[in-house]
């Protein structure tokens, strides 16, 4: 261990009597390990003096009067926080309810959950009765019911992920009365297990 | 013994609504946390600010404090987290050069070390302990000027015994070592 060390371990009063024992013949014979000692002695001497300095006591003093009005401060600082969160939030609920419940001009709303389902279907019946003649397919022209089949024939492909390849040939099989046969046998469960199994795969 | 059944009837006082118990603790502690955080931050203004929010932790906490450790240590524990979070604040301060209104150099108005005789040697040593690492610097106060053991100054940072001798070992030499340099100067 280096000179340093051991004067410090000595002074800092870690070494074992042992040590001590052995350091303090040490010292006594050797004028270097008698410097180093007086140096750290002197060092230790002088924090000691600056330890005890004296102050201005009237800061200590004032020490808690100081702190009681910081706490009154922070006590004021935690209402407002609370008062600006509160009003922002009032006025976000009152700018949505007035999204919320403002009436659109020229809509009369239907209550139907007071009419009951009877009623609303027959509510139904009555608005689209008047319209219902120009749903007759029987009365559409040629023209009319090409439009119609497209329409039919593109949302098929679309769900279904058919070429057009495979769209001919449910069109033609389609209108065959053995596929026509087999498919009137196809219960509702076995229907939906084939309608989704079309949807993930491409079969064409 | 006797100390340790003060504090307790005074923390127990404060907590059953007796604010002057508070000021009691804080009248037996004060000087001590001043001290270690003025030796910790080297001005009386950064000294202040630690203490006031020592005083803050300890007004809100003390009613948590179940006597685990003396409430010296407990109070000893803030001052030390509080001082060593201060310098990390000031030093990110100064590396993204945020408030430049930091003062370097203090007025000695508003210092309250007045007697000049001493305030040289303890303005050189102010100067060189913030040249040595704030975990040496530390354990060299505790130590050296508060005269704590190593036991109760693990017990205060949880470092350990060795790892605390250690430090202090090189924060003595590395400080004497400033102090020759400084009076060359």
């Amino acid at each position: 261990m280096e000179k340093i060390d051991r004067v410090l371990k000595y002074i800092d009063g870690q070494m074992s009597d042992e040590e001590k024992s052995a350091f303090e013949k040490e010292l006594a014979s050797s004028a270097e390990l008698n410097s180093k000692m007086e140096e750290y002695k002197n060092f230790f001497s002088e924090i000691k003096e600056i330890k005890e300095i004296p102050v201005d006591a009237s800061y200590f003093v004032n020490m808690i009067p100081n702190f009681r009005n910081r706490i009154e401060l922070k006590k004021k600082k935690k209402i407002f926080p609370k008062l600006a969160l509160g009003f922002s939030t009032l006025t976000a609920v009152i700018i949505i309810s007035l999204f919320l419940f403002k009436q659109p001009k020229n809509v009369t709303f239907v209550n139907l959950n007071s009419h009951g389902i009877d009623s609303t279907l027959s509510l139904l019946q009555v608005g689209i009765s008047p319209l219902q003649d120009n749903f007759n397919f029987s009365n559409l022209s040629k023209e009319e019911e090409m439009k119609y089949d497209s329409v039919v024939t593109s949302m098929l492909s679309n769900e279904l992920n058919l070429s057009s390849a495979g769209l001919n040939y449910i069109n033609e099989t389609g209108s065959n009365s053995d596929l026509q046969s087999l498919l009137q046998g196809v219960n509702d469960v076995e229907a939906n297990k084939i309608y989704n199994e079309l949807l993930h795969k491409k079969i064409f | 013994m006797t100390e340790i059944n003060s504090d307790f009837e005074l923390v127990k006082s404060f907590i059953a609504g007796d604010e002057s118990a508070f000021n009691k603790i804080v009248q037996k502690y004060q000087q001590k946390i001043y001290w270690h955080a003025r030796r910790m931050t080297g001005n009386h203004l950064d000294a202040d600010e630690i203490v006031q929010e020592v005083l803050i932790v300890l007004y809100e906490k003390l009613k948590d404090f179940k006597f685990q450790s003396s409430l010296y240590t407990w109070i000893y524990r803030i001052t030390v987290t509080r001082s060593i979070n201060f310098l990390k604040k000031r030093n990110l301060k100064k590396i993204f050069s945020i408030d430049d209104k930091l003062p370097k150099t203090m007025k000695s108005s508003e210092d309250i070390v007045g007697n000049l005789e001493v305030k040289e040697k303890f303005e050189k040593l102010e100067k060189v302990l913030q040249k040595v690492s704030p975990k040496q610097r530390e354990v060299f106060i505790m130590r050296s000027f508060d005269e704590l053991s190593y036991e109760e100054i693990s017990q205060i940072t949880g470092g350990s015994v060795g790892g605390l001798k250690a430090n202090y070992f090189h924060a003595v030499k590395k400080i004497m070592e400033l102090m020759k340099e400084d009076g060359k100067d």
